[in-house]
């Protein structure tokens, strides 16, 4: 599974993240109030390295990620709440975390057709439409889910319209919603890697070049839009399932920003920019609360200062590699290397020996 | 395998030292009280009036002795008016053990922090979330305000009682307030067999040109208009070109009015015949209510003085009343308790909790003369 060095140490390293989490959270060093920001920090993450695949990669701008998120959000919300109201898998632990999969899952699925839908007819096109293409479909989702029936009140049976959605069971566990960001993270970074992301890549820096080479520009851009949207709508399920209330005006416009601004901050095409700007930008605000009054100043000033400092944002198309890091201090590769190598000599020894025994 | 081994004893020596960390239950010397509410954000204005009020109580009741002996400390979380900042404010404020939370102001927010409230076992007193849902099901959870439906059928009960058999509607459709009132009203109606003649709504709480509707609503010469908006729309846009598309009837509004008249047009009788319902009313004799209006005054000024201030005051002193008959600031057990079977009498009326935790109480009827909030009647459901 692991075939290159660098994925085990990653994994390694993932998991014992999350031990040294698990640990804090169990001892009650971090309480609720923390684990509920670091999930907050989880949704930001995705939702930014989301971002990134359509801007950084795709190099078109999406000021709509909201409205993504939006129908992930309610689709999944709904889902639960019809599952509950069924009486399927409605129950504790196990039960509650495939029906959690399930619906976050279907809320991506939604939110990904949708990407097809906007994005079919305006990747065609050459130039900042999508952007405006997508600044209209956000706030487009936002107006229809706010006069839905279904959308409102109670949900399901007792809407009202334009109310916020509430009593959506809050099935987001810290621990579940850890493994779903490092997933998505895999994924969409050996996607990024791999042949489709170089097309990506390709048609970013010069899209007639592109074409002459015999790409199909546009059904690799619809692709890695709608994957944008999709990881988006898991955010967005996510996201119903940590508050537990939903209103529309949630996902307004400045939301879409909010995570414009995380992919600016980290670096456009980074995804370790995204993980730090994510989780920077979503603890600043809480950590800064002892200002008060002036919190909001602090981050703006903060933002400003990371712009004028490094106007590439903070890791710029650089990603950081934990074995590049430990190769440069400790020299791992080779020790590894050299251990295997002798490890294997070892062996040979052994039944080069064991041979020789047998000979006697 | 031997540092795998050092390894896990380690982590479970450092787990061993953390669970010696219990604290002992110590009684404690002040009363924590939490606020969430929107200090800044497009709500800002509420939620100062909310924490206005709040820290005037508190300042009164710590000048007078404080709750059981203690003195109150407020512990301020702005909400922005985000229902995500709201439940970081509500998870801080139960890790940080305060006795009562005040909050949060606007409904959306509220309805997000009640459920974690409702598990943690934390007596939360929203102030002003009207919306009809926002306390249903939720032990813990109780407010200082009446709900939406009842203004709706209050306004509903009004007509009847002017003797309209007829009336119309115009409301904004995408607010969750404005839809909540014209439904109560409009089931109100039906019940009254009042007919509803024309039912004009508006995409947009900010839209500013009213005229095609009101031209409709006027030709179908009905004389009681239901216009549950914002003060405004109202003082701007509505009344001026409700009276110039000919309407001259009755305008009848609910507590989002408070406020209108720094909106009002020339020329000010327009405005007769204008009235809305309200949590309180400035010209009430009531001692407790003067004795409110001016201690505020002299503090903060006229500017902020709304019904949001007015219910953020009150709902202190419920707390501090329950605090009382509970004879405990930390059993939240026995506040709860106290609060649900609650007798209380405080600047915007006497009232008891029914079972969602929502105000029996009566609403000032309010009217405008020269310019000038005038009280007409208090109303109630009875």
């Amino acid at each position: 599974m692991f075939s290159k060095l660098s994925s085990k140490v990653n994994f390694i390293a993932v998991t014992l993240l999350f031990l040294i989490l698990v640990v804090l959270r169990e001892t009650g060093i971090f309480n609720n109030y923390v684990m509920g920001i670091l999930m907050l920090a989880c949704i930001s993450i995705i939702m930014t390295a989301s971002l990134n695949v359509a801007t950084g990669y795709l190099g078109q701008l999406v000021i709509g990620h909201a409205g993504f998120m939006a129908i992930g959000a309610y689709t999944a919300a709904l889902i639960t709440k019809a599952f509950a109201n069924a009486d399927i898998l409605n129950g504790s632990g196990i039960e509650n975390f495939f029906r959690f999969i399930i619906a976050i899952i279907a809320g991506g699925i939604l939110a990904a057709i949708f990407g097809v839908l906007v994005g079919a007819p305006t990747l065609r096109l050459k130039g900042d439409y999508l952007a405006i293409a997508t600044l209209g479909f956000g706030e487009i989702i936002r107006v229809i889910i706010q006069n839905l029936k279904i959308c409102g009140g109670k949900g399901l049976a007792q809407g009202s319209a334009g109310q916020a959605l509430i009593g959506i069971n809050r099935l987001a566990d810290f621990y579940v919603v850890y493994w779903i960001t490092v997933l998505s993270l895999a994924f969409l970074f050996c996607f990024a890697r791999s042949r489709y992301g170089r097309v990506l890549k390709a048609i970013r820096e010069d899209e007639i070049a592109a074409t002459a080479v015999g790409i199909k520009t546009t059904r690799y851009k619809i692709l890695a839009f709608s994957m944008s949207a999709f990881f988006a709508g898991l955010a967005g399920g996510i996201f119903a399932h940590y508050l537990g209330t939903l209103a529309p005006g949630t996902f307004d416009f400045n939301k879409s920003i909010e995570y414009v601004i995380m992919g600016v901050f980290g670096g456009m095409s980074s995804f370790s920019g995204s993980v730090i700007a994510g989780t920077v930008l979503t603890v600043l605000p809480e950590a800064l609360r002892s200002f008060a009054d002036y919190r909001m100043l602090a981050y703006s000033v903060a933002l400003i200062l990371v712009m004028i400092y490094r106007p590439q944002g903070l890791f710029g198309s650089y990603e950081f590699s934990l074995t590049e890091q430990l190769d440069k201090y400790f020299d791992f590769t080779n020790k590894v290397q050299a251990r295997k190598e002798k490890k294997a000599a070892e062996k040979k020894a052994g039944k080069a020996a064991a041979g020789e025994g047998g000979e006697k | 395998m031997k540092k795998l081994l050092a390894l896990l004893l380690a982590v479970m020596m450092i787990l061993s030292f953390a669970s010696c960390g219990d604290k002992k239950d110590e009684e404690k010397t002040q009363v924590d009280l939490g606020v969430i509410a929107p200090l800044t954000g497009s709500v800002a204005q509420y939620g100062t009036g909310v924490y206005n009020g709040v820290s005037l109580a508190v300042e009164e009741i710590n000048a007078a002795g404080g709750i059981l002996g203690k003195q109150i400390v407020i512990q301020k979380f702005d909400s922005k008016g985000s229902e995500t900042e709201g439940v970081n404010a509500i998870n801080a404020l139960i890790t940080n053990e305060v006795d009562a939370v005040i909050g949060a102001v606007i409904s959306s927010v509220t309805a997000a922090i009640a459920p974690l409230a409702d598990e943690a076992g934390m007596v939360v007193v929203t102030p002003t979330s009207t919306a009809d849902t926002v306390t249903e099901g939720y032990d813990y959870v109780f407010r200082t305000c009446f709900a939406d439906s009842f203004q709706g059928k209050l306004a509903a009960r009004y007509a009847d009682k002017l003797g309209k058999t007829k009336a119309a509607v115009l409301y904004i459709s995408s607010d969750p307030y404005s839809a909540g009132l014209y439904e109560a009203f409009k089931a109100e109606c039906a019940a009254l067999n009042i007919e509803l003649v024309s039912v004009q709504s508006t995409a947009s709480k900010d839209d500013t040109d009213f005229t095609t509707q009101l031209t409709t609503i006027q030709a179908t010469g009905v004389e009681f208009l239901y216009a549950p908006c914002y003060y405004s729309a109202i003082g701007s846009y509505i009344i001026p070109q409700a009276r110039n598309a000919g309407y001259n009837g009755i305008v009848m509004g609910a507590d989002g009015y408070d406020g209108v008249i720094p909106y009002m047009a020339d020329p000010k009788s327009m405005y007769e015949n204008v009235y809305f319902t309200n949590h309180y009313s400035k010209d009430d004799v009531n001692p407790v209510v003067q004795n409110f209006v001016k201690s505020y005054t002299d503090k903060f000024g006229a500017d902020t003085l709304n019904s949001f201030a007015a219910l953020g005051y009150d709902a202190v002193y419920m707390v501090k009343q329950a605090m009382e008959e509970a004879n405990t600031t930390q059993d939240k057990e026995a506040i709860k308790a106290a609060m649900a079977d609650i007798n209380f009498s405080g600047v915007t009326g006497s009232f008891t909790l029914d079972e969602t935790g929502t105000p029996q109480k009566t609403a000032a009827l309010l009217g405008f003369k020269d310019g000038a909030e005038i009280f007409v009647e208090s109303v109630g459901l009875e």
